[in-house]
């Protein structure tokens, strides 16, 4: 069995777990760590499929955009994040202070 | 061979293993140093199928700086929800293996010796100005999707700083923590020019360079020996779009004169790619250090406090 088929069907197993595990997943930070793991199985998938060549260098195209997928995936986690934590301050204060009304305090 | 194949088998299925333990961990700690292995694994993978330039990356944004960022959000995170439901396992399991087998079709169905585009890549080296044919179609063959891609990156860390998130709160300061940050922040100044120089001929680039920056800052911001990058002083402004700027500054000339956009010319391009490089790498880092609140005495945090008043008007 050649290489990539081995790290291909990885891939396949990876997103559909990860997958599962991002819709069924209640917390925010939780269902954020299985999409990132989502996202690592389909650069796994591109980076599997450029390794089919014959000569036995890869095709630098995928990997060009697994590099670009990357980092974009690391600013949307970030950026997930920093809104979860909003979320969670604003939960918070809902529940300290039930006098004021919510709109006010969004306002 | 064996040997090659069995380590190959073996990560190949520890990948999915550490997956599903992510997904089925009960406490979040647990959760997120599981995710951070699960960041190494891959790396470990991308090594064995010769994309060294994602490795790299993979290694220090993918598992480092994502696993810092999910570590702190222990800091906050509501641990009480931390509940995994333990019904339903097996159709959870079948759903993920109806995927699985449905994406492992579409997989391996694709034809198999394929030369992808390789052989163009190849061909047209000698006019991209560098040798390493990455960095060749990520900043010249695909120069809009790598301006864009900065763009994008902008665009988060201007959302995070709206998004106002309160700093982290300083423990009493660690001398072995601050020895550490001062002696990594230079190896990582001279590890990312490295690896930005190298970027023509051998794995490296802008990319790789920018994300080993980013972690040496990050390390020394924790250490309290930098403070977090702030976007309303002008010059980090400046520094911020200086990736997407020398993009347009040097693809601009010949675009006015007819050429293709984002076409640098041959005899000029390995220069030209440089200059880009140089501007994207600061970009790329300060972006990705200003993904990390920052850490100091909740006390004087001035966003937080700022934000609190406000709320209770």
């Amino acid at each position: 069995m050649s290489q990539w088929i081995l790290y291909a069907a990885s891939a396949a197993a990876t997103v559909a777990i990860a997958g599962v595990g991002a819709f069924v997943a209640v917390e925010p930070v939780r269902r954020l760590l299985s999409i990132n793991i989502a996202y690592s199985g389909v650069f796994m998938a591109f980076v599997a499929l450029a390794r089919r060549t014959t000569s036995g260098e890869a095709d630098p195209v995928p990997h060009a955009l697994v590099l670009t997928g990357i980092v974009v995936s690391v600013s949307s986690t970030a950026l997930a994040l920093s809104l979860t934590r909003r979320l969670v301050r604003a939960t918070e204060r809902s529940g300290r202070d039930s006098s004021s009304s919510p709109d006010e305090r969004e306002a | 061979m064996t040997f090659d194949w069995l380590l190959d088998a073996t990560v190949a299925a520890a990948l999915p293993l550490v997956a599903w333990t992510v997904a089925r961990s009960v406490a979040l700690s647990r959760a997120i140093v599981l995710f951070i292995a699960f960041g190494l694994l891959s790396a470990l993978a991308w090594t064995r199928l010769g994309a060294i330039d994602v490795a790299l990356v993979e290694a220090s944004v993918g598992a480092g700086l994502s696993g810092a960022l999910v570590m702190s959000a222990l800091s906050w995170a509501n641990l009480d929800e931390a509940t995994v439901a333990r019904r339903s396992v097996i159709a959870r399991a079948f759903v993920a293996a109806a995927i699985a087998l449905c994406l492992g079709a579409v997989l391996l169905g694709v034809p198999d010796p394929s030369e992808g585009l390789l052989g163009d890549v190849s061909a047209n080296l000698g006019d991209a100005g560098v040798h390493q044919p990455i960095t060749a179609v990520l900043m010249s063959y695909r120069g809009y999707d790598t301006l864009f891609e900065l763009v994008v990156l902008i665009s988060a860390a201007l959302t995070i700083g709206a998004a106002k998130s309160a700093r982290l709160e300083a423990r009493p300061g660690s001398d072995l923590l601050r020895a550490l940050a001062d002696a990594l922040l230079p190896l990582c100044i001279v590890l990312s020019a490295y690896f930005l120089w190298r970027g023509s001929n051998a794995p490296g680039g802008a990319f790789q360079g920018g994300a080993v920056l980013a972690g040496g800052v990050l390390v020394s911001t924790l250490a309290e020996r930098l403070r977090r990058p702030r976007l309303t002083v002008w010059w980090i402004r400046a520094a911020l779009v200086l990736g997407p700027a020398s993009f347009l500054l040097v693809g601009m000339p010949r675009f006015v004169e007819g050429a293709p956009f984002l076409e640098y010319g041959p005899q000029s391009a390995s220069r030209a790619i440089f200059a880009i490089e140089l501007g994207s790498l600061v970009t790329i880092a300060l972006v990705l250090a200003s993904f990390f609140p920052g850490v100091g005495p909740l006390e004087t945090a001035p966003d937080a406090s700022s934000e609190r008043t406000r709320g209770h008007r």
